[in-house]
């Protein structure tokens, strides 16, 4: 399995690119932006997008979505189907999503927004604004706050310590390093 | 691409290490191993897709190299030559990196995070986007880097330089903040939020 992340300027966003080993189908998490440098990446690794997966419907997250399509004939995962125009596939906990040869773990963990879902595959825990490097998504009120925090205490902090967290911003971690300097974690537990 | 292979001990929820089915603690001659990855690391120009988890690296230069998407986390890594070093999604984290110099290096995404950073130096670098939260530095310069997006969060900085840097979008909160020199730096553009402490 080949991994890229890929910084959007437009909202200050990441993007990450899943492939195999040499050239083939792969699947792209949170386009929020489809530019030339991501096309570029996609290209020089011979690399198709065949599947696309968001974690929640927010702009940064799914602006890349429109000129995708205009390039890859793509199949779009994500958990609230009715919230994008190009209808994508609905996904949930009650089965992983399967991606050709990848298949990736839903977590559904609300509070940042309703439809908000983390993915997860081979130790790689895609976060999108549920859980960040020392921080947790932005939520509009103290109810979903508790929501998101209680979210990521059974889903995410559950899971093995060495899993490698890839945010929708900022810099990557790993559970241990949220587990022991969240303040939001540590502060609530 | 990352080798997250499981170590093949019973158990183990280690990581294996690179050209080992095992973790770096399972590995029956760490000295040999080491000497055979200082080796590699030495002759190479672009380290990838490694895995060195928990190995002890001193006394070597490194200047100029290109590192992409390698874990060197709880790694001890002492009098190291990192100048003019390019990297790329690097896991450093928990690791203690002394007296290690990273001068007018490109580092983005690197995660740092919970490591302990003493007498490094890392003026006139990028480093983008980089996980120093937890981190426990002492002794420290950053002065006339472009910190942009990177997070200190929960970090513990003593006597540590960021003199003329960018620091938008930069993150203290919660950090414990010792003797640090912010001069002609943008604080403006950094959140010090709550809980971040000055002395």
């Amino acid at each position: 399995m080949r991994f890229f992340s890929y910084f959007s300027v437009l909202h200050f966003s990441n993007c990450y690119l899943v492939g195999p080993d040499g050239p083939g189908d792969a699947v792209l998490i949170d386009p929020g932006v489809f530019d030339e440098g991501l096309l570029r990446l996609i290209e020089d690794k011979q690399l198709y997008v065949r599947y696309v997966l968001i974690t929640h419907v927010h702009h940064g997250h799914v602006n890349g979505l429109q000129t995708l399509q205009k390039i890859y004939d793509t199949t779009i995962f994500c958990f609230d189907p009715e919230r994008l125009e190009a209808p994508p596939l609905r996904v949930g906990e009650n089965k992983p999503v399967t991606c050709g040869e990848f298949s990736f773990q839903v977590l559904e963990t609300p509070g940042h927004s309703n439809d908000s879902v983390c993915f997860l595959i081979n130790g790689l825990l895609f976060t999108g604004d549920s859980l960040s490097a020392g921080s947790i998504g932005t939520t509009a009120t103290g109810y979903e706050q508790a929501l998101l925090l209680s979210s990521i205490r059974k889903k995410i902090l559950t899971l093995k310590q060495n899993v490698l967290i890839f945010p929708g911003h900022g810099p990557p971690s790993r559970l241990e390093i949220e587990r022991r300097f969240n303040p939001y974690l540590k502060e609530k537990i | 691409m990352f080798l997250l292979q499981t170590c093949s001990v019973a158990g183990c929820v280690e990581f294996a290490v690179h050209h080992r089915d095992t973790c770096f603690s399972h590995i029956p001659d760490p000295a040999r191993y080491d000497q055979e990855i200082r080796q590699l690391i030495s002759r190479t120009d672009t380290l990838a897709d490694m895995n060195l988890s928990f190995i002890e690296l001193s006394e070597l230069d490194l200047s100029g190299k290109n590192i992409n998407r390698c874990i060197l986390s709880h790694a001890s890594i002492q009098r190291v030559n990192l100048n003019n070093t390019r990297i790329r999604l690097l896991f450093v984290d928990f690791a203690r990196i002394n007296d290690c110099s990273f001068r007018a290096s490109n580092i983005h995404n690197a995660v740092f995070a919970g490591a302990e950073i003493e007498a490094c130096d890392f003026t006139g670098s990028d480093i983008m986007r980089c996980n120093f939260c937890g981190v426990r530095c002492r002794d420290t310069l950053f002065d006339e880097s472009n910190l942009y997006a990177s997070r200190f969060i929960a970090s513990q900085l003593s006597r540590v330089g960021f003199q003329d840097c960018n620091l938008k979008q930069v993150r203290f909160e919660h950090a414990d903040i010792s003797e640090a020199d912010f001069r002609y730096s943008n604080t403006e553009d950094a959140n010090f939020g709550i809980g971040a402490k000055q002395l």
